[in-house]
C-alpha cells in the first residue's frame, strides 16, 4: 500500500513539517477543500448513493485514508461518508477493508447514512463467500471479521442493534472460525452493554457454556469478557457457569496448562485469569451456598477455587521482568478483590494472607504496586475485624500521604479516611490538617472535604470539631465549600448541651479579630455570633459592641453574600444591645441603596421593622433559629458521593454512623426530649398567660395554613391585640379590620349566658366568595350558632358570598359550664375575586370576666375571704408597668383603674378595703350554667386587688379565687385592661 | 477501555480511538487532560491517574505516551500490560517500531489496533495470531 499512497505520504510529511499549530491547521483545511472538491460529483458521475463515480479505486482509497488521518489528528471530518460507504459496498477486499476501517472511525451510529449500509453489513455477515481468497474477493470469515469489528467499534449503537441476531448467530454457529467467534463475542458484548435486553440469560447460558469449553484460548478470552459483561447485568442467570470458570482457572493456575503462544512472560494468559476472577467476584455468596447444599460437585469446585486463590496468594513473586511482575500482580490483586467480596464467608487464612501481602505492598518502592496496595487495602478495610491489623500500617500510610505522586497521595488519603475510627481519629485528622498546609491545590478540596467528615464523625468533643474546621478555613479557606461551614452551623445549633455554642462563638470572635482573615471565617463568625453571640457578651472584650466592631471591620472587603449574612447579624445585635443601635443604623441606611437586591431588601426591612411591628413581633423575627432537621445524609456526604460514585469504600464508610455520632445523637435526642417537655410546660404556661389577650396564638400565620393562603397581615397585629383587649371590657367594638374585611362584635351577658353578634363587613371593591366563619367548640362553653346562610358551612365550596358594602352576620348564644382562661377561636376564610385564599385565625372576646356578677362586700368580709383564699394555686399575682409615654400614676389614673375593675371586669368595688387612693379591691361571682349535686348552679367567688406604685410607675395585680383557672383568667384580663387604661 | 490515545512528548496526537460516543468537545477535553496531567509526570511515578469517572493508565515508550482511559474498577496493571502487548505487536510488525513508523503508517497501526481490541476490549492476546491476520489481509490486498 506504500506505493498507492504517495499522496498520503506527502500529506503526512507536510503536516510533520508544519512549524505551528496554525500552519498545520492551514494545511489540513487546504487538504479538506481538495478532497471535498474531488468527492463532489457532477452530472452523470453522480452515483446512486451520492458518491462520485469518476473516482477510481486508488484515489478513493487515498482520499478516504487522508480523511481518516485528519480525523485521528483530532479535526472534524463531516463529509465523504458516501465515498466510505461505496468502499464498504465494494466486492474487492482491499476496498472493503479501507471502507470498514473508515466506517468505524468516521461514522457515528446515529448517522442517517447508517441506514443505507445496514444491508451490506448484513450480507457480509451471513452470505457464504468463496472459501479461499481469489481475485481479491474476500472470504466469508474475513468479511465477517471486518463487519463485526466495525459494528463493535462504531460508536452510538442505536441502528446497529438491528443486527444483533446476526451477530449472535455468527457467534454460536458451528461453521464460524475461531477468529470470527472471538470477534462476534466482543461485538455482542458491545451491543448488550448498550441495550441489555437483547440477550436473555436463560436462553443464552447454554451457548455460553458451550463457548467456555472451546479449546481456543482467544475464543475463551473473548467469551469470558462476554460472560462477565452479561453476568454483571444479571448474575442470577449465569450462576450455573461458575464451575466452568473455576475449571478453566484451575487449568491455568494449578496445572499451568496453556498454549505457548498464550503465555505472557511465562504467565498463562493473565487476561483470561483476570476476567474469570472478575466473574467470580459477582458471586459473593458462592462459597457459603455451596456448603449449605452439600452438593458434591459444588464442594469440589469450591475446594478447587480456594486452592487456586491461595496458590495465587502464595506464589506471586517480584520478578526481574517488569512485565511479568505486572501481570502476576494484576492477577494477585484480582484474587484479593475476590477475597474481599467473599468477606467473612471466605477462609480466614486467605484474608490474613491478603492483609500481610498488602501490608508489604504499601511500603514497596514500585509506585504502581503501592498505589494498588493502598487502593485494595481500603477495600479490605470494609470487612469486619480487619481494622486492628490495618491500624498497624498507619504510619506507613502517612508516609505515602507525602509522596510526590498525586495518585499515591489520593489513595493514601482514601485509605486513611477508611481506616479512621474513634481511637485514631484525632491523630489522623491532625496529621491530615498538618499536611494540608503543604498539599497542592489538586488534592486540597478532597482533603478538606474528608477531614471535615472525619472530624464530624469521630469527634468525641465537638469543640475539637469546631477547632478543626476553623483550622481548615485558615489553612485552605478557598477549598472549604459552603456545605462545610453550613454543617458547622447546623451542628452547633443542634447541640445546645454543654458550652459548645458559647465556645464556638468565643473562638470565632477571636478568629475574626485580625484585620485580615478568610471570608469564610467572617461568614461563620457572622452567623454564629448572630445566633449565640449573647452567650459570650458578658466576657471581657466580647460585648455586643465589640462583636459588632470586629465583624464590621471586614465589611469593606466582603462580597455580597457575606454582607447579607452580616446584615442579619447586625439586626440581631441591634436588637439585643441598645448600644449597638446607633452603630448599626448608619449601615442599614447606607445599604438601603445597595445595588445588591438581597442586601437592599434586608437592610430596608431591618431598619423599618422596629417602627412597623410590636416589640414582640420583632423579638419573634430575630429569635434564634430553630434546630436544623437531622437529615440522613449530610450535604458533605452527598458531595463525596458525587465525587466518588455510590459504591466506593469511602462512601460506604461515610454513611455508616460512628460510635461518637451515635452517642451524640442519643444525647441530643435525650436533650431534645427534655427540651420538649420543658417547652411543652412553658408553652402551657405561656398559653395560659397570653391566650386571652392575644388574638392569635404564638406565631402569626401559624396553624393549618397552606402556602397559597393569605393569613393575617403582620402590620395589623398590634391593632388587633388592642382591639381584642378593648372588647374584653366593652360591650361592642371592632375586632379586626384590614383593607378587605371588618369584623365587628357586640356582646352582652346575663349570668352564665351570653349573646354575641359578629358582623363581617366587606370593605373591598369586589364580593368575597366562599365566606365562612368557623367557631371552634370548647369544653367549657355551650355554643349555639346562627348565621347568614352558608356562613357556617365548613366545606371547601361552602360558605356564602358577601357583596360589596354588605355584611354577613353570625349570632352566638353561649352558656359557660366551667371556669376557663382562654378565648374561643374563630377562623374566618374567604376567597377574593382573583382567587386569593384568605384565612384569618381570630379569637372571640368571650373571656371569663364576661360572666362575672358584681358582689359588694363589707371590708371585713372581703379581708376574711381574701385571707382564706391565700394559697399557691388559688392566687395569681403579676406586676405590670404603665405603658411608655403614659401619664404618671395619679388619682385620676386610679379612677380609670377602678372604672376598669367595676365596669370592665364587672367586679363590685369594695371601697372600704382601700384606705389610700393607690389600691383598688373588688369582688365578683363567676356564674356557670352547670349544676352541682343539689341542683344549684356552680359559682366561683373571685377577689381582685390592684396596688399601684406611683414612684415606679407600676401596678401589682393580685387575684384570689376558688378556682385556679379563674384566678389566672381574671388576672390576665385585668392586666391587659390596665395596660390600655 | 473507553479510549486509546497515543501522544508524543510534545503533546501531538499520533493515534486516537474512542470506543464510546464522545462528542467532539468531550474528546478535546480528554486530550487536553492527558496533555496536562500525564506529560509532566516524573518517570518514577505510578502509571495510573484518577480523573473523574475514569482513570488514565499510561505507559511511556521513548518519546511516545500510550494512554488508555479505563472505567474505575478495571484492573490497572493488566491494562498496563495490554498496552505493552500492543506495543510488542507493533514491534513485531514494524520490526522495532519507532514514532515515525506510526506517523507514516497510521493505517497499519489502526489495523493492528482493531485486530487486537474490539469495542475497547482485548480480543486476542496472542500477538502471533494478530500478526498472522494482518499479513493475511495484506496478502489479499496485493
Amino acid at each position: 500500500m506504500s506505493t498507492q499512497a504517495r499522496g498520503l505520504q506527502n500529506f503526512i510529511s507536510d503536516l510533520r513539517n508544519a512549524k505551528s499549530k496554525e500552519e498545520e491547521q492551514k494545511r489540513v483545511d487546504k487538504e479538506l477543500a481538495n478532497i471535498r472538491k474531488k468527492f463532489t460529483a457532477t452530472g452523470k458521475n453522480l452515483g446512486e448513493d451520492g458518491s462520485n463515480n469518476a473516482l477510481n479505486s486508488y484515489s478513493r482509497k487515498k482520499y478516504v485514508w487522508k480523511l481518516v488521518y485528519i480525523h485521528v489528528l483530532g479535526y472534524d471530518v463531516d463529509f465523504g461518508h458516501a465515498e466510505v460507504l461505496a468502499l464498504v459496498r465494494s466486492t474487492k477486499y482491499s476496498e472493503k477493508h479501507v471502507g470498514y476501517t473508515a466506517l468505524s472511525l468516521l461514522l457515528r451510529g446515529d448517522d442517517p447514512m447508517m441506514n443505507s449500509i445496514l444491508n451490506t453489513i448484513r450480507k457480509d455477515m451471513t452470505n457464504p463467500g468463496p472459501t479461499s481468497a481469489k481475485n481479491n474477493v474476500p472470504t466469508t470469515d474475513t468479511a465477517q471479521a471486518l463487519a463485526l469489528c466495525s459494528i463493535a467499534n462504531i460508536s452510538g449503537l442505536e441502528l446497529i442493534q438491528t443486527l444483533h441476531s446476526e451477530v449472535q448467530h455468527t457467534l454460536t454457529a458451528k461453521s464460524s472460525t475461531p477468529c470470527v467467534k472471538k470477534k462476534a463475542a466482543l461485538c455482542l458484548l458491545r451491543l448488550v452493554r448498550t441495550s441489555p435486553k437483547l440477550v436473555t440469560g436463560r436462553e443464552f447460558a447454554p451457548h455460553m457454556a458451550q463457548l467456555l469449553q472451546d479449546k481456543h484460548l482467544g475464543v475463551l478470552t473473548s467469551s469470558t469478557s462476554l460472560l462477565y459483561g452479561l453476568a454483571s447485568q444479571n448474575p442470577q442467570d449465569y450462576q450455573t457457569l461458575i464451575p466452568y470458570a473455576v475449571h478453566i482457572l484451575g487449568m491455568l493456575v494449578l496445572k499451568k496448562a496453556c498454549a505457548r503462544e498464550y503465555l505472557y512472560y511465562r504467565t498463562p494468559s493473565p487476561w483470561l485469569q483476570i476476567k474469570l476472577l472478575k466473574f467470580l467476584q459477582l458471586y459473593p455468596q458462592a462459597l457459603s451456598s455451596g456448603q449449605n447444599e452439600n452438593d458434591n460437585g459444588q464442594e469440589q469446585h469450591i475446594v478447587q477455587l480456594i486452592s487456586v486463590v491461595s496458590k495465587i496468594l502464595t506464589e506471586t513473586d517480584v520478578s526481574d521482568s517488569i512485565n511479568k511482575s505486572n501481570a502476576d500482580h494484576a492477577i494477585l490483586f484480582e484474587a484479593v478483590n475476590l477475597i474481599v467480596t467473599w468477606g467473612s464467608s471466605g477462609p480466614s487464612q486467605l484474608r490474613e494472607g491478603a492483609m500481610k501481602l498488602l501490608g508489604k505492598f504499601i511500603s514497596v518502592r514500585e509506585p504502581n504496586i503501592r498505589y494498588l496496595g493502598l487502593l485494595t487495602m481500603a477495600k479490605l478495610a470494609q470487612l469486619e475485624g480487619t481494622a486492628e491489623s490495618i491500624k498497624k500500617h498507619q504510619s506507613t500510610v502517612l508516609v505515602s500521604l507525602k509522596d510526590a505522586d498525586i495518585s499515591v497521595r489520593r489513595r493514601a488519603l482514601g485509605l486513611l479516611f477508611v481506616m479512621c475510627d474513634t481511637d485514631n481519629a484525632e491523630r489522623i485528622v491532625d496529621e491530615l490538617v498538618a499536611h494540608l498546609a503543604l498539599a497542592d491545590a489538586a488534592i486540597r478540596e478532597e482533603m478538606v472535604l474528608k477531614i471535615a467528615i472525619l472530624a464530624e464523625k469521630y469527634a468525641t468533643d465537638l469543640r475539637w470539631y469546631v477547632d478543626t474546621i476553623l483550622k481548615l478555613i485558615s489553612i485552605s479557606g478557598d477549598h472549604v465549600s459552603d456545605a462545610i461551614w453550613h454543617r458547622v452551623v447546623q451542628i452547633v445549633t443542634n447541640h445546645p448541651q454543654g458550652d459548645l455554642q458559647a465556645y464556638t462563638a468565643a473562638t470565632l470572635l477571636v478568629g475574626a479579630s485580625p484585620r485580615r482573615c478568610h471570608e469564610t471565617t467572617v461568614r461563620v463568625a457572622a452567623y454564629v455570633l448572630g445566633e449565640f453571640g449573647f452567650l459570650v457578651a458578658e466576657r471581657p472584650g466580647m460585648s455586643g459592641e465589640e462583636q459588632f466592631r470586629i465583624l464590621h471591620q471586614h465589611w469593606a472587603t466582603s462580597d455580597a453574600k457575606t454582607r447579607a449574612i452580616l446584615t442579619s447579624t447586625y439586626a440581631k445585635l441591634a436588637n439585643l444591645y441598645e448600644e449597638c443601635r446607633p452603630l448599626v443604623a448608619p449601615v442599614f441606611a447606607r445599604c438601603k441603596n445597595s445595588v445588591d437586591v438581597e442586601i437592599q431588601q434586608r437592610s430596608a426591612e431591618y431598619a423599618a421593622m422596629r417602627e412597623a411591628f410590636s416589640p414582640e413581633a420583632v423579638e419573634d423575627l430575630l429569635r434564634e433559629m430553630p434546630p436544623f432537621e437531622d437529615k440522613k445524609q449530610s450535604a458533605l456526604e452527598q458531595r463525596l458521593c458525587e465525587k466518588e460514585g455510590e459504591d466506593s469504600a469511602a462512601v460506604a464508610k461515610a454513611t455508616r454512623p460512628s460510635a461518637a455520632q451515635r452517642q451524640r445523637q442519643a444525647q441530643s435526642q435525650a436533650a431534645a426530649r427534655a427540651a420538649e417537655e420543658v417547652a411543652a410546660q412553658q408553652a402551657a404556661e405561656q398559653n395560659a398567660i397570653n391566650d386571652p389577650i392575644s388574638p392569635i396564638s404564638g406565631n402569626p400565620g401559624a396553624g393549618p395554613l397552606d402556602r397559597s393562603t393569605v393569613g393575617i397581615p403582620k402590620d395589623v397585629i398590634p391593632a388587633m391585640r388592642k382591639a381584642f383587649s378593648n372588647l374584653c371590657t366593652s360591650p361592642s367594638g371592632v375586632l379586626f379590620e384590614n383593607s378587605l374585611l371588618q369584623v365587628g362584635v357586640k356582646h352582652e351577658y346575663v349570668g352564665a349566658q351570653g349573646r354575641i353578634s359578629v358582623f363581617f363587613g366587606n370593605l373591598s371593591k369586589t364580593p368575597l366568595l366562599h365566606f365562612r366563619a368557623i367557631v371552634d367548640e370548647s369544653d367549657h362553653l355551650r355554643i349555639q350558632k346562627q348565621g347568614t346562610t352558608g356562613l357556617l358551612d365548613d366545606g371547601d365550596d361552602g360558605g356564602c358570598s358577601v357583596e360589596v358594602r354588605t355584611q354577613a352576620k353570625l349570632l352566638l348564644l353561649v352558656e359557660v359550664t366551667a371556669p376557663f382562661d382562654d378565648a374561643p377561636a374563630m377562623r374566618v376564610m374567604f376567597e377574593t375575586e382573583d382567587g386569593e385564599l384568605h384565612e384569618y385565625p381570630l379569637r372571640l372576646p368571650i373571656v371569663a370576666t364576661c360572666f362575672m356578677e358584681p358582689v359588694t362586700l363589707e371590708p371585713g368580709a372581703f379581708m376574711q375571704r381574701w385571707r382564706s383564699l391565700e394559697g399557691q394555686d388559688r392566687e395569681c399575682q403579676e406586676v405590670v408597668k404603665t405603658p411608655a409615654g403614659a401619664d404618671s400614676i395619679d388619682e385620676e389614673y386610679m379612677k380609670r383603674i377602678a372604672h376598669i375593675i367595676t365596669d370592665g371586669l364587672k367586679f363590685g368595688r369594695c371601697a372600704g378595703c382601700d384606705p389610700t387612693p393607690w389600691t383598688v379591691s373588688g369582688a365578683a361571682t363567676f356564674r356557670t350554667g352547670s349544676k352541682d349535686d343539689n341542683g344549684n348552679n356552680i359559682n366561683v367567688g373571685c377577689l381582685v386587688r390592684v396596688e399601684a406604685n406611683p414612684q415606679a410607675g407600676a401596678f401589682r395585680v393580685t387575684t384570689r379565687t376558688l378556682h385556679p383557672l379563674c384566678s389566672k383568667a381574671v388576672k390576665n384580663v385585668a392586666l391587659v385592661s390596665i395596660k390600655l387604661a | 477501555f473507553n479510549f486509546f490515545v497515543l501522544m508524543s512528548r510534545q503533546g501531538k496526537i499520533r493515534l486516537s480511538e474512542f470506543f464510546q460516543s464522545y462528542t467532539e468537545s468531550e474528546k478535546r477535553r480528554i486530550t487536553k487532560d492527558i496533555a496536562a496531567d500525564i506529560l509532566p509526570r516524573a518517570p518514577k511515578m505510578c502509571n495510573i491517574i484518577e480523573k473523574g469517572p475514569y482513570k488514565f493508565v499510561y505507559r511511556r515508550y521513548a518519546s511516545l505516551y500510550f494512554v488508555v482511559g479505563v472505567p474505575l474498577g478495571m484492573n490497572e496493571l493488566i491494562v498496563l500490560e495490554q498496552i505493552h502487548l500492543f506495543v510488542e505487536a507493533l514491534d513485531g510488525y514494524f520490526n522495532s517500531v519507532c514514532e515515525l513508523d506510526l506517523v507514516f503508517s497510521l493505517h497499519k497501526s489502526l489495523l493492528i489496533l482493531f485486530e487486537m481490541f474490539i469495542g475497547g476490549m482485548l480480543c486476542e492476546s496472542n500477538k502471533r495470531e494478530v500478526l498472522k491476520a494482518i499479513v493475511e489481509a495484506e496478502e489479499m490486498v496485493e
